[in-house]
C-alpha cells in the first residue's frame, strides 16, 4: 500500500541531473585536493611519530587523535563559524572545507603510513644501510615504496570514503552536488526524485573507483 | 691473528696504511641490557684471507659480524677498516659500509626491485652513477653469479639459491674491500646450498677478503684459511680449520662440532 502511494515523477528525476551535475567539479576537486593535502600532511606526521624526538611524537599523536576522535561536521562548523569569528579572517567556505577534509584524512593516512612503514622488516633497513644509504635514502628507495604498496588497500578505502564525505560540505554552503540537490529539493519538493538522482550519481562515480583501486592494488602488490 | 679477551697480545693503535690487515677489531663487547652478547672479541683479517666463524645459536657471532660493518654499535672496543674507524655514530660510517659487502641469512633483497635494480641500487643512489653505467656493472655481476638470464626477474620469481646469489652480486657491486656473510645458506633448502657455496668459493679463489659465519663445516674446512669458534660471546678456539675440526681443544668446540656433524 505504501509503495503504491509513492508517485515517482520520472521527468523530475531526469531533470534533477542538469542541476546536480555541475556540482561534480566541486566534489571531484575537493576529493582530489583533500587527498593530496592529506598525503602531504599524513606522511610527515607518520614519520614524526615514528622517528621524531619524544615531544614531536607527542604532537603528531595528538594531531591524529584530535581529527580522528571528533566528528567531521563539528570540525567543519568550527572552521567555518568559530575560527573566522575569533580570528577575523575571511576565508572562503570552499577553502575551509578543503582544509577540514585534508586535516581529517591526514590523521587517518598518518596512522596507515605509520603501520605500513612499521611493518617493513628491520632487515630491509639493515640491507639498505649496508649498501651505504642514510636513513632518508633507505626510507625513500627501499622502505616507503614497499610501505605504500602495503597500505594501498586502506588508502583506496579512504579515497572512496573521502569522495562520499565531501557531501558534508553542503552544510557550510559549498556548492557541491549534495548542496545543489538540497537547494533543488527545497525549490520543487521532489525529494525522492532529487535524492535518487544524487544517489545514482554517487553510485556511478564510486563504483568504478573501487574497481580501479582493486586494480591498482593488484598491480602494485609486493610479493616477498 | 685472533685474540680472546685473555689473549697474550693486543693491537695498540690503528693499523698503519701499509698494514696487511684489512680489518682490525679490538676487544669488542656488545651488551643488550644485562645480556652480554659479545665479550671482548678481537680479530684481525689480512687481505685475501677467508675467516669462517662457527658457533651455536646465540653465541654472538652474528652480532659480532654486525658490529664489523657498523650495523650494531659496540658497547666497548673498536673496529677499523684499514685506516677508517667503523662507528655507527659517525656519519662517515656510510662510506665505510660501501667498502664492506654484507650478505644476510634471509637475503634481504628489495622485493619491489628487479634483480638488476637490486644490484645497481647502491651504485645509482649512493654512488650517483648514471643508470647505463651502473647496469653494465650490474649485468656483469649477475653473469658472474650465473644469473645473466634473470636480470628482469623480481625476487619473488627466483628460488632461494638464486635470491642469495643476487644478494651476493649486490654486495659486490661497490667493489668492497671485505665481504661479510651471515649464515648465507641457513635459510636454503639442501639442494640450493651447493650453488651458493660454489659462488662463495669462487670469490675465495679470486682472493676476496671474507668473513663467513656458517654452519657448513665442510665448506669451512675447504675454503677457510682460519676457523674461529664462538661460545657464549667469546672466542673459545681459533686456528687452521682442519686442526680445529679434527682435534678441538675446548669442550664447547667439541660439543659444537659433534652437534653440527650430527645435523
Amino acid at each position: 500500500m505504501l509503495i503504491a502511494s509513492i508517485q515517482f515523477n520520472l521527468h523530475a528525476f531526469l531533470s534533477s541531473f542538469s542541476t546536480i551535475v555541475p556540482g561534480l567539479r566541486t566534489t571531484v576537486l575537493l576529493a582530489i585536493g583533500a587527498m593530496a593535502g592529506g598525503i602531504a600532511l599524513g606522511l610527515p606526521f607518520a614519520l614524526m611519530r615514528l622517528y621524531g624526538p619524544r615531544p614531536v611524537r607527542a604532537v603528531a599523536a595528538m594531531w591524529a587523535r584530535f581529527w580522528i576522535s571528533t566528528p567531521l561536521i563539528l570540525q567543519l562548523f568550527w572552521l567555518y563559524y568559530a575560527f573566522p569569528e575569533e580570528t577575523g579572517l575571511q576565508i572562503s567556505g570552499y577553502l575551509l572545507a578543503l582544509t577540514g577534509l585534508s586535516f581529517q584524512i591526514s590523521a587517518f593516512l598518518s596512522e596507515s603510513f605509520r603501520a605500513g612503514i612499521g611493518s617493513i622488516r628491520i632487515g630491509q633497513w639493515d640491507a639498505a644501510y649496508a649498501l651505504g644509504m642514510n636513513r632518508l635514502q633507505a626510507l625513500r628507495y627501499v622502505v616507503l615504496r614497499q610501505a605504500v604498496a602495503r597500505v594501498l588497500p586502506s588508502l583506496a578505502n579512504y579515497w572512496v570514503d573521502l569522495f562520499k564525505s565531501t557531501s558534508i560540505v553542503a552544510v557550510v554552503a559549498v556548492p557541491d552536488m549534495t548542496f545543489r540537490a538540497l537547494e533543488l529539493s527545497n525549490e520543487n519538493f521532489r525529494t525522492m526524485e532529487v535524492f535518487s538522482a544524487l544517489a545514482l550519481l554517487y553510485l556511478a562515480l564510486g563504483f568504478p573507483q573501487t574497481k580501479m583501486c582493486d586494480h591498482l592494488h593488484k598491480r602494485l602488490a609486493v610479493d616477498e | 691473528m685472533l685474540l680472546s679477551r685473555s689473549g697474550p697480545t693486543a693491537v695498540e693503535s690503528a693499523p698503519t696504511p701499509d698494514s696487511q690487515a684489512v680489518l682490525v677489531a679490538r676487544d669488542v663487547e656488545v651488551d643488550f641490557g644485562a645480556v652480554h652478547a659479545v665479550r671482548g672479541v678481537s680479530l684481525e683479517v689480512r687481505r685475501g684471507e677467508t675467516v669462517c666463524i662457527i658457533g651455536a645459536s646465540g653465541s654472538g657471532k652474528s652480532t659480532f659480524l654486525r658490529v664489523l660493518n657498523g650495523l650494531q654499535t659496540a658497547s666497548r672496543g673498536e673496529v677499523w677498516l684499514g685506516s677508517l674507524r667503523v662507528d655507527p655514530r659517525d656519519r662517515r660510517v656510510r662510506a665505510v659500509r660501501q667498502r664492506i659487502g654484507m650478505v644476510f641469512q634471509s637475503f634481504e633483497l628489495f622485493p619491489h626491485l628487479t634483480a638488476l635494480d637490486n644490484v645497481t641500487l647502491a651504485l645509482r643512489r649512493v654512488s650517483k652513477w648514471d643508470r647505463r653505467r651502473a647496469e653494465e656493472v650490474g649485468r656483469a655481476l649477475l653473469e658472474r653469479v650465473g644469473l645473466e638470464d634473470k636480470v628482469g626477474s623480481y625476487p619473488s620469481q627466483l628460488s632461494g639459491g638464486q635470491q642469495q646469489r643476487v644478494a651476493i652480486a649486490r654486495a659486490l657491486a661497490t667493489s668492497p674491500d671485505l665481504m661479510l656473510f651471515d649464515e648465507p645458506t641457513s635459510a636454503l633448502d639442501a639442494e640450493m646450498v651447493g650453488e651458493v657455496l660454489a659462488v662463495i668459493k669462487e670469490l675465495v679463489q679470486e682472493g676476496m677478503t671474507m668473513i663467513v659465519v656458517t654452519h657448513e663445516l665442510r665448506f669451512a674446512s675447504e675454503a677457510a684459511d682460519r676457523l674461529v669458534v664462538f661460545s657464549e660471546g667469546v672466542v673459545v678456539e681459533e686456528g687452521n680449520p682442519s686442526d680445529v675440526l679434527t682435534a678441538p681443544k675446548s669442550e664447547p668446540t667439541r660439543a659444537l662440532v659433534r652437534h653440527l656433524l650430527a645435523e
